[in-house]
């Protein structure tokens, strides 16, 4: 028997892949009905950043993705997450008064959402200084998909984040 | 969906379960889309293979294809669970999402 020095994280990858046959994996029924379920559980609890980027906010309701298009949405795959925040800033001078909305929807095993439109979260007006980080608390979690919403009646960029925890801090 | 009670599954029995091992989730977070404006009146039962223990009904309101969400916070875990629903005939489109921590 021979002793090696491996990383923590090194460690991890061969616990996670060693016991893991690929021909028991074949013989279980799998269903993986969305991407979020192949996401690893920490105790206690779980935090994912779901979206990270820039948005160019105008008069037209927006995706934080930048699009117009009212079916698609901004994150998905986000049914075990009990709560999503969005934080971020705008880019300016001026004050930041920029409009926001949530929408929800649930999808079937294949994806496909189970109805046509969305289910109205939440709305809020984001008003802070100038380059003034702000922080929203989405209220409704275990949706499986989100479309988060902006607008401002003067363009601004927005760089913002959406992330998501599953599990509840020990307080 | 009917008037006659059915579960999810669409079984009249009233002893069979929706789905059972569940004595691990802690709430459940049944969403949907209504198929017309009629409400819809429901009950979800909680127990084992010796009966049902608990129970909670209610109403789903709405529009027709309007979304809807039901949360459920069994006081104790339990086994088996059945969901049960009736009202005017119309399409259910739902799914059911059980987890093991609850917030509140």
């Amino acid at each position: 028997m021979s002793a090696e020095r491996i990383t923590r994280r090194e460690m991890l990858k061969r616990l996670v892949v060693a016991p893991v046959g690929a021909a028991a994996l074949a013989t279980l029924p799998v269903h993986e009905g969305s991407a979020a379920a192949l996401q690893p559980y920490y105790e206690p609890y779980f935090v994912a950043v779901l979206w990270e980027g820039r948005t160019r906010c105008d008069s037209l309701w927006r995706s934080l993705k930048g699009d117009v298009v009212a079916i698609l949405p901004t994150v998905q795959g986000t049914t075990p997450y009990d709560r999503l925040y969005w934080t971020g800033y705008a880019l300016g001078r001026a004050p930041v008064n920029v409009n926001m909305r949530v929408l929800a929807r649930a999808v079937d095993l294949s994806g496909a959402p189970l109805g046509s439109g969305w289910r109205p979260i939440g709305q809020a007006t984001i008003q802070t200084p100038p380059m003034r980080w702000f922080r929203v608390e989405i209220p409704e979690g275990h949706w499986d998909e989100y479309r988060i919403e902006v607008r401002s009646a003067t363009p601004r960029l927005v760089y913002s984040r959406v992330i998501a925890s599953q599990g509840y801090w020990k307080e | 969906m009917e008037a006659t009670p059915k579960d999810m599954l669409d079984q009249s029995e009233p002893l069979a379960p929706t789905f059972v091992n569940a004595a691990s989730v802690r709430a459940f977070y049944w969403t949907g889309v209504k198929g017309s404006d009629a409400p819809i009146a429901y009950t979800v039962r909680g127990g084992n293979a010796n009966g049902w223990q608990w129970s909670q009904s209610g109403q789903i309101v709405g529009n027709a294809r309007g979304w809807f969400r039901v949360v459920v916070k069994p006081p104790a875990p339990y086994d088996w669970y059945r969901v049960e629903v009736a009202g005017a005939p119309q399409a259910l489109r739902s799914k059911i999402t059980g987890v093991a921590e609850v917030a509140e």
